[in-house]
């Protein structure tokens, strides 16, 4: 049976859509930040300042959909129980490795509540609590150089603060191309993208699915 | 109508050079005069030609109509009071005769003592003196961190011991090498051993260096009569007075008459003359008191020219700016840098794409900066001012200031310095004049330029402000060999052909930026030049193998190559020696040489090189010309990392290493390249520079670089086998 259901508010959509852009914006300039002289889009200064721009949007909005979270009880979504880690998570991960092949269906039925799945819940746990505060704290430390340089030495200087902030970006990345593909993984290739876009999704919900 | 326009041409004509010579006349105030004068002297020549639409005055452009006749020197008097030249002995030198005295005459109301021994460019390292082996330079055979004493393989001679096995430099030897560069005072007048006058040394043990100086032909010790050359007192005239005659000073210096240095000083001002060999005083410039006229002797303030006479003449100033490398030109031959007004578009060197640099040789000289305005005496009142940071912090203002009459009387000549990697003397001194950041706000500027306080922390306002120099430096001297004229292989940078010869292009260097150390501790990036010195040395512990032994072993005695010389080095075989074949490039070769210096006495002799940095802070450039390119630092070609040549080859393939006196860390690789030509690759040190686009942790870019694309070749991978399922479920 088909059913549209609301997964993401019209907030919830551009906050991600603002994400992403931040994001994309943060690892072509990083990149060419990094690899000035072999990459050239934008040119060094104009990708500091890019950077730069793109970093503090994204950390104003992730504060912001942090209390959009809080204040609306919403954060729990977001944490994995342990069921998730072992056997939700097999479960989900025997899902992508074997039954999407044989055309098993989703273990999973997504509603509202329970938009993320195990492994989703595992991977973004891992990105807004380690990730993304080592990129936001590294990248903080770094902006702060421009105020006062102390500040940067005090933590190990832009020796540590460069490459792990560097490294945190390559996982950024492999992130994002996971998280490029998975959105192909829906009812449809583009039922993903297009519940992001619109808000809602055509669910296919089935009898012995958990949810 | 046309009858009036030829009156107003003729009246045009009759009245030009009136109005010109009415400025140019004595007509002005005396701060006019002394502005005039400065002019001519060419310190703020390049007074700027006003732009023509700033009204008649562009139809006579100063400097050219100045620059046509020099221009009548000014008589007004200075505010100095008469002096009477005296000898040593306090009498006046118009009725003795004698030497001048500078200590006599300007110790009547200053006191020379103090200023003689407050003052590291007499002092020139006598008051650091160390044993053999335990100067900070690393040498075995330096004694001091000063001209005297650390040896500088761009002079070559090295001041031999007390307990010499050899004689290389006496003292008195090192007045006549280095005193054309040395204003007096200190080791040539005091003795190192005794701490008495030089005067009083007797030449009783042939091992003391005081004493003896080498004979070039017997290559032996040879007595040096202290009582008839005198010594060479700190010269005052030399910085006070304008247009002191250098020359002459030198002429006398080299020929071992040191007492009558400051005496020649005065050659050419009307109030001495030369008379054959002899420097007499002239009467009319002596009043009946036996003081100087004040139209014949002009005493002032230390001006540039005064400066430039030791570290580099190459400002002529009312003519556009020439310039010879040579060590009498020492700032310029051993960094390229100019301190001049004038524009570089107008020099009268051939400079590549001259007519597009509009902009001074440098932008302070520019803008009238004069070299003790920054190079200030310490306890000047006129500098001498308490910042926030150094004042008691209960007191708004100090009154306690020196009054300018105690510091007449006792001003300190320890000049402000700054941090150089060859300004090795006085180190204590180091950072003393205000820097650049004392005087221009530079955070108020540099809006362009992102983390301005991270780059001011970690550079120096001269790596984007010395980006380029236009004149050329050296860039080696090999002393392994020598040429016809008896003179080391000299290599320069920056020029395109011979150095010196007009025909050569010179298209200048972009300088190195190495890390170098700051009074505060903090390592900064600044512009250097490196320069590689090739030579042999012997015995243990080592020196310099001497110039002396040097000529004995490759030339006769007038001069020409030795014909073992020659065999030695000549590759075909044609019995001249070419260019290409005045180097040590074999194995064959260097033993050949040795084998030649051997017989010359000469113990053991091997190779040795060294790299001596010279930091650039002259030469600067405004804003406009500064560097702007973010990338020349950031990224795979960051000039922080650039190769930089050392030396077109390394004699008897010796490996140079960088002096350790120099307060400049130098990592990386030095070596021959495929060309034969030696590098060095420098690295940067993580731990006091990173350059975001230049450096990273390679293994932890690995692992990013790996799992992005093991992410990639999993989704591939995925995606493939979920369309492949698709079709086969389909087909089914």
């Amino acid at each position: 049976m088909e059913k549209k259901v609301w997964f993401y508010s019209f907030y919830e959509r551009i906050w991600h859509w603002v994400q992403a852009i931040a994001v994309l914006v943060l690892i072509m300039s990083g990149f060419e930040i990094s690899y000035a002289g072999n990459f050239s889009v934008t040119g060094f200064k104009v990708a500091v300042t890019l950077h730069n721009l793109a970093g503090v949007i994204l950390v104003v909005n992730a504060f912001l959909a942090l209390f959009y979270n809080l204040a609306g009880g919403l954060l729990k979504r977001y944490v994995p129980g342990l069921e998730d880690f072992f056997t939700l998570g097999i479960r989900h991960a025997t899902y992508y490795i074997w039954g999407i092949f044989v055309g098993a269906p989703h273990p999973f039925d997504k509603t509202p509540e329970k938009r993320l799945l195990p492994l989703q819940k595992i991977t973004y746990f891992m990105i807004l609590n380690v990730l993304l505060p080592l990129m936001i704290v590294t990248g903080a430390l770094k902006l702060s150089a421009e105020v006062n340089p102390a500040w940067v030495e005090y933590f190990g200087g832009l020796k540590l603060l460069g490459p792990i902030h560097r490294f945190g970006a390559w996982m950024f990345a492999a992130f994002l191309i996971v998280h490029v593909y998975m959105i192909t993984t829906g009812h449809t290739i583009f039922s993903n993208l297009k519940a992001m876009v619109l808000g809602y999704e055509e669910v296919h919900l089935d009898d012995g699915k958990e949810g | 109508m046309n009858s009036r326009l030829t009156l107003i041409i003729v009246v045009l004509l009759v009245l030009a050079p009136a109005v010109w010579v009415i400025s140019s006349a004595d007509v002005e105030t005396p701060a006019v005069a002394e502005a005039a004068a400065e002019v001519v002297a060419g310190d703020t020549a390049a007074v700027q030609t006003p732009p023509a639409e700033e009204g008649p005055s562009s139809l006579f452009p100063p400097l050219t109509l100045k620059s046509l006749e020099k221009a009548a020197e000014p008589r007004t008097p200075s505010i100095h009071p008469p002096v009477i030249l005296m000898d040593e002995d306090m009498e006046p030198v118009i009725r003795s005769g004698r030497p001048l005295s500078l200590a006599a005459t300007c110790g009547g109301c200053h006191n020379v003592d103090y200023i003689a021994r407050n003052n590291y460019h007499s002092q020139v390292g006598l008051n650091e003196l160390t044993p053999p082996g335990q100067a900070k330079s690393g040498r075995a055979w330096d004694v001091s961190p000063g001209m005297f004493g650390r040896w500088n393989p761009l002079t070559y001679r090295t001041l031999s011991p007390e307990g010499f096995d050899e004689i290389d430099m006496g003292t008195a030897d090192w007045i006549m090498v280095m005193g054309p560069r040395h204003v007096g005072g200190g080791p040539a007048v005091t003795s190192r051993f005794t701490g008495r006058p030089l005067t009083e040394t007797r030449a009783d043990d042939p091992k003391n260096p005081d004493a003896f100086v080498l004979d070039p032909i017997t290559r032996k010790p040879a007595a040096w009569n202290w009582q008839e050359s005198g010594v060479m007192e700190l010269n005052c005239l030399l910085c006070h007075v304008k247009d002191p005659n250098n020359a002459q000073r030198v002429a006398e210096i080299k020929k071992g008459r040191f007492g009558w240095a400051s005496s020649a000083t005065l050659l050419g001002s009307g109030v001495a003359e030369r008379d054959g060999g002899e420097i007499k005083w002239s009467a009319k410039a002596f009043a009946e008191d036996g003081s100087v006229r004040p139209e014949y002797f002009r005493v002032s303030d230390p001006r540039s020219g005064n400066c430039r006479i030791c570290h580099g003449s190459a400002c002529r100033c009312s003519d556009p700016v020439i310039f010879e490398n040579s060590l009498d030109n020492w700032g310029t031959e051993t960094t390229g840098e100019i301190f001049s007004p004038d524009p570089v578009d107008r020099s009268g060197m051939n400079l590549k794409g001259k007519e597009s640099l509009h902009l001074p040789w440098d932008v302070h000289a520019q803008r009238l900066l004069q070299c003790s305005n920054c190079h200030h005496s310490m306890n000047n009142p006129e500098y001498n001012e308490e910042t926030g940071d150094e004042r008691p912090g209960h007191l708004r203002f100090d009154a306690r200031k020196l009054g300018f009459g105690e510091y007449l009387e006792t001003p300190d000549h320890n000049l402000a310095k700054g941090h150089s990697a060859q300004g090795t003397v006085a180190r204590a001194m180091d950072g003393s004049m205000r820097d650049c950041r004392d005087c221009h706000d530079a955070e108020a500027r540099h809006d362009f330029l992102p983390y301005k306080k991270l780059h001011f922390q970690k550079l120096s306002c001269q790596t984007c402000h010395v980006q380029r120099v236009l004149a050329p430096a050296r860039m080696s001297t090999d002393w392994t060999l020598l040429d016809s004229a008896g003179e080391p292989l000299v290599t320069h940078r920056g020029v395109r052909g011979r150095v010196n010869d007009p025909a050569s292009i010179i298209d200048g260097y972009t300088p190195v930026l190495l890390m170098h150390e700051e009074d505060d501790g903090e390592y900064r990036l600044g512009p250097h030049n490196v320069i590689t010195s090739w030579f042999w040395v012997e015995g243990d512990p080592e020196r310099p193998v001497r110039e002396a032994d040097l000529k004995a072993a490759f030339l006769e005695k007038d001069g020409t190559y030795r014909p073992e010389y020659v065999r030695a080095l000549d590759e075909n075989g044609d019995g001249k020696l070419e260019e290409n074949e005045l180097r040590l490039g074999s194995a064959a070769k260097v033993e050949a040489i040795k084998k030649l210096l051997e017989s010359a006495g000469v113990k053991a002799p091997r190779i040795k090189g060294e790299i001596q940095p010279y930091t650039l802070s002259h030469g600067v450039a405004s804003g406009d010309y500064a560097l702007h390119c973010c990338q020349c630092c950031h990224g795979k070609n960051s000039r922080a990392i650039q190769d930089v040549k050392l030396s077109d080859y390394a004699p008897g393939a010796a490996e140079p290493g960088p002096v350790t006196d120099a307060r400049i860390l130098l990592h990386g690789k030095i070596e021959t390249g495929k060309d034969g030509k030696v590098y060095c690759t420098p690295t940067l040190d993580p731990g006091n520079l990173y350059l975001h686009g230049t450096q990273r942790v390679q293994w932890l870019d690995w692992i990013g670089i790996l799992a992005v694309i093991g992410s990639f070749l999993g989704v591939a991978a995925h995606g493939t086998l979920r369309f492949a399922s698709s079709r086969i479920k389909k087909a089914e």
